[in-house]
């Protein structure tokens, strides 16, 4: 057995019960641009008495922009063991808290599940895609998000108190959830977190971090694919235009002999990612311009102390 | 007064951050807390006349603007939160002698400084706050603006010791030392520049914030205090958390949401998230950004939009005074034409940023009727993530209803060879006399459930709910909606997009055509419009079992109608879904047209 595999089998004994911990994750991601969300992220976790309570945030946003990302590059961020959850619609109780397993002796050895041995060893824990979740098990937590920060478990019959320095958020994506979360979970999971799509320069970097190796002219002219999107509200993330540049690279090296030009491939690639319509970005642009009219769309908070067209309003660079 | 301030023994120093109610509330104690003969202040002698005369129209807020060769103008807001206005005001009141020290210039520098957060200032002295600060403050180079108003003002303050026999002067933080070294060693002073009379404009109400050093609610705050005679230590704090709670009647008021999620619980979070963010960078107050920012994630959008109308409420302003009002913005402004002009602030010296948030404002009412005005009568569609989310509510409701018939199924028997769907605890406990083990048996639910009729309300308001509607599924996987709910052109929240509110809703899945209900004469035995929407239930639906959310059970008159109709109602209370949920299933859109579709986000705000 080697070093890593014995540092995930790892065992703890609490209340009598011995506890085999998960391992950690050990990726170390990049966070590009957004500096503001990640402020924000950190701020949730600031702890500053020893009556206070950490805040349990849930960030949204659509799939593909980086959620889970955010939540590990904060956790890098504050030097703490970082664990992550799958949330699925079938996770039950025990699957959150404690599982028992049949050991090849034959006996029940008990399994803490990355959220408790975070809770054990004072690291992060994200719940990733917490919406997918029921509502039975939404409520096993619910005393782990309050001022109570314990969980307990039926199946080991033990209570699991909280390490000082536990701190963990949930991700949930926009799209529509198999289960509604009840209201007095929602009121545990404060504030959320909405990341939006990055700005035409951070989407730049995204992609020339992750595929470093593809020709300048294709990333940019999927950022600006990608930008027009995020302007017309259509759901396509910097995901996708990775996926969109992995591919058209792919099909441009799959034939060195009858080389594909690099535009066509490209198309080839938004076609197969994303269909058909989304080729049409132009036409999109057109039907929105001619409802709109005249009519100038809402820009943020300058708007509640400046008209329309007023030449003092902060915002009209946007 | 310490000997640190003590210039001689006749005049003593006041230093201060300007902009800051904590120095305001300093200044005042130290004037009122020792007889003075003579307060100077840290303004040009041009000024005197307009600040004093906007003092005394205070707490209606003015300016006193004076023009420069390249038609900038530098101005003193007269804020009642500033230190210097503070001090004159009282000094007006106490019939005290006024000076203004400053030298006249030609082209004003405003000077630019990054303070610690002065709300330190409640838990330190005057003293204890500019020692810690003095290593930090920087000698003005030699013969810059900075160093002949200095050296000027030393001259002046030497001048006015012949004169005055208690001297209190309120100087800028980051002069007083040099002054004070200026003094000391008698430098050379310049001569003062020619200057144009400064003029006193009356400020534009929805443009108080970038006029008021506090939030104009909190400035409100103090200002009511000082009516009141009350002691304003704590107005800065308590002024968010009143912000907060008028925010919320705000809401209320705008929306008339029975269920919402603002409760002492939710304001508990928000105030300690907004703490942690002021925290992170590096201040112990939160700006109009941060409150806002906070409010949109703990609250929605529609409550983070009450906040910011919340703080920049300033109700003395609404007055008639017999000022010219201009428009103030972040370092320009607008004397009534749509000409900016760019602006200094005598009295900011602290350094700020301005953020962005998206929020959308209310429209005004002009806007609204031209909205109303362009609708074109011939498009009408719905706003795709209202019909996915209202799906999902269906899906889950349908899920739940079978959960409730299979139970309705379940029995218990003796375990004999198979345990079943587990072991039934209660009738073995029952039992435990005969040494019995019972298992449990959850057939599967017999029949599907084809319509759900959701009713927000158990007797609605025929007038509230005027708009009745039966809408056909777009794709398979969509139901066919009836529904009563607003008037969506009674409230335009953009162009093209109007918000209604259902008062009950029928859902049909999987969705078939049906004639409009609302119209069909085959429905004649309801007489309200719950009883309507619930026979059309009845009528359409092939399956036996019809689910009905509502807050209050069926009452009698609801079961008969399906008794008649040879269909069982299967209750859920309303109660049993989050009351969140339920008001963002109950708020929805209307679209003029699906290429409205490409910017209707932009306009609609998230509960």
């Amino acid at each position: 057995m080697n070093q890593e595999n014995k540092l995930q089998l790892e065992t703890v004994t609490l209340g009598g019960v011995n506890l085999t911990l998960s391992p950690q994750d050990k990726s170390q991601p990049e966070w590009i641009g957004q500096e503001e969300i990640l402020k924000q992220l950190l701020a949730c976790w600031l702890v500053v008495a020893k009556e206070d309570m950490p805040l349990s945030p849930r960030i949204v946003g659509m799939p593909g922009i980086g959620k889970t990302t955010l939540g590990m590059v904060a956790a890098r961020n504050r030097k703490q063991p970082l664990y992550i959850f799958q949330c699925t619609s079938d996770t039950r109780p025990e699957d959150l808290l404690i599982t028992p397993v049949l050991s090849e002796q034959g006996k029940i050895s008990y399994h803490a599940s990355p959220l408790v041995t975070a809770m054990i060893s004072g690291g992060i824990c994200i719940l990733d895609e917490g919406n997918r979740m029921n509502e039975k098990s939404w409520a096993s937590l619910a005393p782990l998000l309050d001022h109570r920060r314990y969980v307990e478990s039926i199946i080991a019959g033990i209570q699991i108190p909280a390490h000082k320095e536990f701190r963990c958020c949930v991700t949930m994506n926009q799209d529509e959830s198999t289960f509604e979360i009840p209201d007095y979970i929602l009121s545990r999971l404060q504030p959320t977190l909405s990341l939006g799509m990055p700005t035409e320069q951070d989407e730049m970097a995204i992609l020339k971090y992750h595929l470093p190796f593809v020709r300048h002219d294709m990333v940019e002219l999927t950022v600006q694919f990608l930008q027009k999107s995020h302007q017309l509200d259509l759901d396509f993330s910097p995901r996708d235009g990775l996926h969109i540049l992995q591919y058209a690279v792919k099909r441009l090296a799959q034939d060195p002999e009858h080389p594909l030009s690099s535009d066509k491939a490209w198309k080839e690639a938004v076609e197969g990612i994303l269909g058909e319509d989304a080729l049409d970005l132009d036409k999109l642009a057109e039907r929105k311009r001619r409802a709109l009219g005249n009519e100038r769309l809402p820009m943020g908070l300058g708007d509640f102390f400046f008209g329309e067209g007023d030449p003092l309003h902060p915002d009209l660079d946007r | 007064m310490s000997e640190l301030f003590t210039l001689s023994d006749r005049i003593e120093f006041l230093p201060v951050v300007h902009g800051s109610g904590q120095f305001m509330r300093v200044v005042r104690q130290r004037l009122l807390g020792k007889t003075y003969d003579c307060l100077a202040v840290c303004l040009p002698p041009e000024f005197q006349s307009t600040v004093e005369t906007g003092i005394t129209h205070l707490p209606y807020i003015t300016a006193s603007f004076q023009s420069e060769e390249d038609g900038t103008q530098n101005y003193v807001p007269i804020d009642p939160t500033q230190p210097v206005i503070a001090g004159l005001r009282i000094a007006l009141q106490e019939n005290i002698r006024r000076e203004f020290i400053d030298l006249p210039v030609s082209r004003f520098e405003p000077r630019k400084s990054i303070f610690p957060d002065t709300l330190a200032l409640s838990q330190l002295t005057l003293e204890e706050f500019a020692v810690t600060l003095l290593p930090s403050l920087k000698k003005p180079p030699a013969d810059s603006q900075q160093d002949l108003r200095i050296r000027w003002m030393a001259h002046q303050l030497h001048r006015l010791e012949l004169e005055c026999e208690n001297l209190i002067f309120i100087c800028s933080m980051l002069d007083w030392p040099w002054i004070k070294a200026a003094y000391d060693s008698l430098e050379k002073f310049p001569q003062p520049e020619k200057t144009n009379n400064p003029d006193l404009f009356g400020i534009e109400h929805s443009t108080l914030t970038f006029a008021l050093s506090e939030l104009p609610y909190v400035t409100s705050l103090y200002e009511k205090r000082r009516e009141e005679l009350r002691s304003d230590k704590t107005a800065e704090i308590d002024g968010v958390k009143e912000i907060l709670l008028r925010a919320r009647e705000k809401f209320l008021e705008r929306h008339k949401v029975k269920y919402h999620n603002l409760s002492s619980q939710a304001f508990q979070v928000y105030l300690q998230y907004v703490r942690n963010l002021s925290l992170m960078e590096s201040r112990l107050t939160p700006d109009l950004y941060t409150l806002a920012m906070a409010a949109k994630q703990v609250g929605g959008d529609s409550f983070a939009i009450a906040l910011v109308e919340a703080a920049r409420e300033y109700p003395y302003q609404e007055k008639e005074e017999y000022f010219d009002t201009m428009t103030l913005g972040i370092d320009q402004g607008t004397f009534g034409d749509d000409t900016p002009v760019n602006l200094k602030n005598r009295l900011q010296e602290t350094e700020l940023v301005w953020r962005t948030l998206d929020l959308k404002p209310q429209p005004d009412w002009k806007k609204q009727d031209e909205w109303k005005y362009t609708w074109d009568p011939h498009g009408q569609c719905s706003w795709p993530p209202e019909d996915d989310k209202i799906e999902s509510f269906n899906t889950h409701v349908r899920e739940q209803t079978k959960l409730l018939l299979a139970n309705d199924l379940a029995r218990s028997e003796k375990f004999t060879s198979s345990v079943k769907d587990g072991i039934d605890i209660r009738d073995t406990l029952r039992n435990w006399h005969t040494g019995d083990i019972y298992v449990k048996e959850i057939p599967p639910s017999r029949g599907k459930v084809e319509i759900v009729l959701f009713l927000f309300e158990m007797e609605p308001v025929p007038e509230r709910y005027p708009w009745r509607q039966t809408w056909y599924a777009e794709h398979n996987e969509e139901s066919t909606l009836c529904f009563f709910a607003t008037n969506y052109i009674d409230n335009m929240i953009g162009p093209g997009i109007g918000q209604a509110t259902y008062g009950g809703c029928m859902m049909m899945f999987p969705p078939r055509p049906i004639p409009n209900i609302w119209d069909d004469p085959r429905m004649k035995l309801s007489e309200t419009l719950e009883e309507r929407l619930l026979e059309a239930a009845f009528f359409h639906s092939q399956e036996r079992h019809v689910t009905v959310v509502s807050p209050a059970p069926p009452p009698a008159a609801w079961r008969k109608l399906a008794r008649h109709y040879h269909r069982r109602i299967i209750h859920i209370p309303l109660k049993r879904f989050s009351n969140q949920t339920i008001e963002k299933v109950r708020q929805f859109h209307v679209l003029n047209g699906k290429q409205v579709r490409s910017f209707a986000q932009r306009f609609i705000s998230d509960f």
